[in-house]
């Protein structure tokens, strides 16, 4: 007893690929789907047709509305080696079908792409939210000077929102740990389990698929620990550094 | 100024370009997904397919909807969702209710305690066991009890009655010789209209979505959500295999009526996620205000 079960997961190799896969998926996740919904929040704002507006802000939500498991299955699809689209696209410049969904190297790229294809559209919400509470008279003011879209866009769009973007980094923090045990273990398949295992899906296999009970409780509960300081941290840094804290 | 008008029309058109890709980017694979399940079956399997099906047929669906398993857990799906979604309204609201009273005793210790829950989780082994012992592994139950309560949306309940509810309204129902109950009931529910709203939306999403109950809290094959038939589906080998036979057996049962050769495992799963995820695709167009409400709510800081 003590602090055996802490020990026990601490020494197994399994357990140190998992958190390296959860902190390099995340971080992935993190590098590609926050600068993206930044980026489209900017764009969607700049578009003056407002049933065009309208249209894209649909459609773009959207897929937030799905389950993980319609995803995955849209993958399945999309990617399969048996009439994919993405294989007969291939196919037409005589490249040979891949067997996407049962690769390794195709695992992160995949994971990345579903992950933004999800939230990136739902993500700009905030961003435009907070963009319509800014001032108009700044971006007259701008126009006066001679500033174009873009130089309107770098200098008053984005500091009046900065705000907002600290606490959406405050709030992807905690998640570094991780991934979400409903968005990857659907993709796990004994082809790709090198990359795709993280510490959800770890703790799954070894606390209810082989009643490892205490060692994935030891495991749950330094996570939620790591998870808990590294929220808190986070928040305090961002209001030192003068951005908007969570409380 | 000329210039400057010439870069805006660039800007405006390039804008315009990029979002109107990225719009067809999140949209076409729901379309694709559409083409497949009205395709049949071998014919898919050539590939090519991009924008219309190429040999159309309803078999897929009508093997699909031949399943009693599919059927019933379509309706297991509408019932938990259902309950989870208005209990988890009045349980939430109740627990919102009682904290944004400043007279209620113990109140800052409570308000600390349910911080610490929405900061800090036990993880998930902990909470397996904990539905184990309370009898709720294998249970209908398990869909529904433990989503009774969100602290997430407790506080932005507690938030918006203390903000909205003008203070001197409760006091003439207590005058009246009303208590917590009838404030409730006759103050904060017709007050708070929009607020159940959006956030019974999320709710109800939320819990459609969730195949995850089904796939490790319950082994009942009759108790199964639609989502968690879907993974069975798609993800472990021998699982798919299973269901693949089921849908074979289903498959030799209707040959009579359908055509054999239209109908794949693949073309079959096509189906089942148009099924799993038409609720929602149906709802979304008439509701997405009331989301895009919601989500600026729950952001909004105390």
């Amino acid at each position: 007893m003590g602090l055996q079960n802490f020990k026990e997961f601490v020494a197994s190799q399994d357990f140190w690929k998992a958190t390296a896969n959860t902190f390099l998926l995340t971080f992935l996740r993190l590098l590609f789907v926050f600068p993206t919904t930044l980026i489209a929040a900017l764009l969607i704002n700049e578009v003056r047709a407002r049933r065009f507006k309208r249209v894209v802000q649909s459609f773009s939500y959207l897929p937030h509305f799905v389950s993980w498991i319609v995803v995955v299955g849209f993958l399945d699809a999309f990617l399969s080696i048996d009439g994919g689209a993405a294989n007969s696209l291939l196919g037409l410049f005589g490249i040979e079908p891949i067997p996407f969904m049962g690769s390794e190297e195709w695992f992160r790229p995949i994971f990345i792409l579903s992950s933004m294809w999800k939230e990136v559209g739902w993500g700009t919400i905030l961003y435009l939210a907070a963009i319509s509470g800014i001032n108009p008279a700044l971006y007259e003011a701008a126009v006066m000077d001679g500033a174009g879209r873009f130089a309107q866009m770098r200098y008053i769009t984005l500091p009046s929102i900065l705000p907002i973007i600290s606490v959406v980094l405050i709030l992807t923090v905690p998640g570094l740990l991780s991934v979400g045990a409903d968005q990857i273990y659907a993709m796990i398949n004994p082809a790709n389990i090198g990359v795709a295992e993280v510490i959800d899906t770890y703790v799954l296999r070894l606390g209810i698929g082989q009643a490892q009970y205490s060692q994935t409780t030891a495991i749950g509960l330094v996570m939620s620990v790591i998870s808990t300081i590294l929220l808190l941290l986070t928040n305090k840094l961002s209001k030192r550094f003068g951005g908007d804290g969570l409380w | 100024m000329n210039q400057s008008r010439l870069g805006d029309r660039s800007f405006t058109i390039s804008n315009t370009v990029i979002l109107t890709i990225f719009a067809f980017l999140c949209m076409y694979p729901f379309w694709y997904i559409l083409i497949l399940s009205l395709n049949e079956g071998r014919d898919a399997a050539l590939g090519s397919l991009y924008w219309w099906p190429r040999v159309f047929t309803l078999d897929n669906y009508r093997v699909m909807l031949s399943d009693p398993a599919i059927i019933n857990a379509f309706w297991v799906t509408v019932k938990r969702t259902v309950i989870g979604t208005f209990g988890s309204l009045i349980v939430t609201s109740l627990v919102a209710f009682a904290l944004s009273r400043k007279e209620l005793p113990g109140r800052k210790q409570l308000l600390l305690l349910f911080l610490f829950i929405m900061l800090f989780s036990g993880g998930l082994i902990p909470f397996y066991l904990q539905l184990y012992h309370l009898g709720l592994l294998n249970n209908f139950w398990v869909y529904v009890i433990p989503s009774l309560f969100s602290v997430w949306n407790m506080f932005v309940m507690k938030t918006s009655f203390q903000n909205s509810i003008p203070e001197n309204v409760i006091e003439s129902v207590k005058l009246d010789g009303g208590g917590y109950v009838r404030v409730y009931f006759h103050i904060v529910l017709p007050f708070s209209v929009p607020l159940f709203a959006a956030l019974g939306l999320f709710t109800a999403v939320g819990l459609w979505n969730d195949w995850f109950t089904g796939a490790f809290y319950v082994s009942d094959l009759g108790l199964q959500p639609l989502p968690t038939y879907l993974q069975r589906m798609l993800s472990t080998i021998e699982a798919s295999q299973k269901i693949s036979a089921s849908s074979q057996m289903a498959m030799m049962n209707q040959t009579r009526l359908y055509n054999p050769d239209a109908i794949t495992t693949k073309s079959v799963r096509m189906a089942t996620i148009m099924i799993t995820m038409l609720p929602i695709l149906i709802v979304y167009p008439f509701l997405q205000r009331f989301f895009v409400k919601g989500v600026l709510i729950g952001s909004v800081k105390e």
